[in-house]
């Protein structure tokens, strides 16, 4: 037992090492003037994998940019302060935020940009003006985008459930406000019900489970991502219900069920592609040229009619797709 | 008169049932919702299931004694997910040899788990909080964030599918109580679980070789959760690198509110199950009403909180009286 225990925990710290390797921050090297530093929020899913493909392709797109580095907070915002610290002391000349909870790095921001080095925000927001620029996608105009669609598709009339993100995350909040707001304008819309599903497969499965037994009539769910929205119309096919229109996101287990079962689906995506719209903020700061301290992105849905020629049946549930339009070295692999 | 000796120790939870399904009874007449619908009740046995197999491998740990706790229930699960699909990959044929690695994934777990708490004195919520975070990076590094593969017929006809309208998964789960049970209840192991949970030290002069006993009880906890993490994978139809998110909180909430003592040496099977079964009640007629998920944490975090002092009253009387003595 002795001897088994020491080899256990030889393993243990061989695997630490190796992680901890792996979270040194990743930089790379090429010949000109720049270096750029990127404090990610974390990395724990494929969306982040996409996040990070989309920031390196961008980079390799421009010859200025001679380095980058890339830390990882993993969702702690004492970690990202951390973070902030250490890239300035690699002598970065911009920074890239995506930040964990936003306010709880406003004193590194504010510090970064007393330092003369522009720091752009994407993914959240952060209630300091003393930030260089904010990159963002109108998450508001994204829920609402989706509601339209499926308001329209229901020609104004019927009963809706929906599902949204983390209670209090401002991407779910954002894109649910946005959807209510529409909602309003169609009376004839009624809103049986919303729960917070945190994202996960299995809560919204178990959730639209239960409204499938609370509502003998649902005629469209209106989800912020397919993470849910995914589940929910697995949950329909299971109980033999109707496979009503739904709104999701981008994932291309979403895009898939949609495409293989005829059902009607509205992709309103949370692009990875800000990470990329960062990069070219931050180089475009750096040249001296004028960038809007809020730069507002737009991304298109896509409609049911175009949900065959994004999704992609012979790639993981978890692509993203319309994301991954990038050269193929820079893609997550497979 | 074993029945009944059992329903009188276990009476308060028996009571908090009774009063759910009045409750969901209530709720019939009042708002039309039936709880007792056959598709309902369908939907709360898979997730009564899933859960129930993973708290009764908590429940072991904890009745292990000396703060036993596994929180790397969670990440193990979700690992053994994405095991069974990537290496099954939509194959039927691949089925059992996979399921038979994702079950030794979890016995390593279970194994290293054990081995740092007993060999090492580790205090068992940093040793499995470490080994979970440890499981999440390799998962990462291993997946990419992206996890392949598929998961076969045959897995989600498990997860899925029901003979004689009874879903498959129960049989699974009903298989793994009754061994629990017997070897809780009838077992030399189970005898010497329930004295090392009460004093280990006791247990050791008396000839109980109780690092043993524990290492075995990691061990049971780790297996029984990649199974679960398999069986998700039938149910869901899919592997998610999160998939085993919150099991490892709900495993420990079932298990106290069935009357697991967190200080060990007390706990039933019988007393976990029906502590799901309290759980899945009120998160499925919190739902049926439209509750809202923040309510129900509020319920389920109170019911637990009261849980927690019926069970520890007796322990904290006596410590105090020894304090004052």
């Amino acid at each position: 037992m002795k001897t088994s225990f020491k080899v256990a925990a030889f393993c243990l710290i061989v695997l630490g090492l190796v992680m901890g390797a792996a979270l040194l921050p990743e930089s790379a090297q090429a010949k000109d003037k720049f270096a750029i530093g990127w404090s990610n929020a974390g990395m724990g899913d494929s969306w982040r994998q996409f996040l990070v493909a989309n920031f390196k392709a961008e980079c390799a797109k421009h010859p200025e940019i001679s380095e980058y580095f890339i830390m990882n907070a993993d969702e702690k915002p004492e970690k990202q302060m951390a973070d902030i610290e250490s890239l300035l002391v690699k002598g970065i000349d911009a920074l890239i935020v995506y930040p964990t909870v936003g306010d709880a790095i406003i004193p590194a921001i504010e510090r970064t940009v007393a330092e003369g080095i522009p720091v752009i925000v994407f993914g959240g927001t952060i209630n300091t003006d003393k930030m260089t620029c904010l990159v963002q996608q109108d998450l508001i105009a994204l829920g609402g985008d989706g509601a339209k669609w499926l308001a329209e598709k229901l020609g104004g009339k019927g009963k809706i459930v929906m599902l949204s993100g983390i209670a209090g995350n401002t991407t779910a909040e954002d894109r649910l406000a946005g959807a209510r707001k529409v909602f309003k304008e169609y009376p004839g819309i009624e809103i049986l019900d919303h729960q917070y599903c945190d994202w996960s497969p299995p809560k919204a499965r178990s959730i639209m489970e239960a409204m499938i037994q609370a509502f003998p009539q649902i005629d469209g769910i209106w989800a912020d991502s397919g993470l849910m929205s995914w589940p929910a119309l697995q949950a329909l096919k299971e109980a033999g219900r109707p496979l009503c229109p739904t709104t999701g996101d981008q994932l291309n287990g979403y895009a898939k069920f949609l495409v293989a079962n005829n059902a009607l689906g509205y992709i309103a995506p949370m692009t990875t592609k800000l990470s990329g719209e960062a990069v070219k903020a931050a180089v475009a700061l750096l040249k001296g040229e004028k960038v809007p301290k809020t730069l507002v992105i737009k991304f298109d849905g896509i409609g049911p009619d175009h949900v065959k020629d994004v999704a992609k049946p012979d790639l993981s549930d978890w692509w993203w797709v319309g994301d991954d339009q990038m050269p193929a070295e820079f893609l997550p692999k497979l | 008169m074993d029945a009944m000796k059992i329903i009188s120790r276990n009476k308060g939870l028996y009571l908090a049932l009774a009063a759910l399904l009045l409750t969901a009874v209530v709720i019939n007449i009042v708002t039309g919702v039936n709880f007792f619908k056959i598709s309902n009740l369908l939907n709360v046995t898979r997730s009564f299931c899933l859960l129930g197999i993973t708290s009764i491998g908590h429940a072991i740990v904890i009745i292990s004694g000396g703060g036993g706790l596994d929180l790397s229930i969670a990440d193990n699960i979700s690992t053994a997910n994405v095991i069974a699909a990537t290496y099954m990959n939509g194959n039927d044929a691949l089925f059992f040899p996979v399921l038979l690695l994702a079950l030794a994934f979890g016995t390593m777990v279970g194994l290293i788990n054990g081995l740092l708490v007993t060999k090492r004195n580790v205090p068992p919520f940093i040793a499995t909080l470490g080994s979970g975070i440890v499981l999440r990076g390799l998962r990462l590094m291993w997946t990419k964030g992206l996890p392949q593969g598929k998961i076969p017929p045959v897995l989600i006809e498990i997860g899925n599918g029901s003979t004689f309208g009874i879903p498959n998964m129960f049989f699974v789960f009903l298989l793994i109580a009754v061994f629990a049970s017997v070897l809780l209840n009838s077992t030399g192991y189970g005898r010497r679980l329930y004295a090392v949970g009460n004093n280990a030290d006791v247990a050791t002069l008396n000839g109980i070789k109780s690092h043993r006993v524990v290492l075995i009880a990691y061990i049971i906890c780790g297996v029984l959760a990649s199974l679960v993490g398999v069986l998700l994978g039938g149910y869901m139809g899919m592997s998610d690198q999160k998939i085993g998110e919150g099991y490892h909180f709900n495993s420990l909430a079932a298990a106290v509110l069935g009357g697991v003592s967190m200080t060990g040496g007390k706990g039933s099977v019988h007393g976990v199950v029906i502590g799901v079964l309290i759980m899945l009640l009120v998160t499925n007629l919190a739902l049926l009403i439209h509750v809202p998920i923040q309510s129900q944490m509020l319920i389920l975090g109170g019911l637990i909180i009261l849980a927690l002092w019926f069970n520890e009253r007796k322990n904290l009387n006596r410590i105090w009286a020894g304090k004052e003595g």
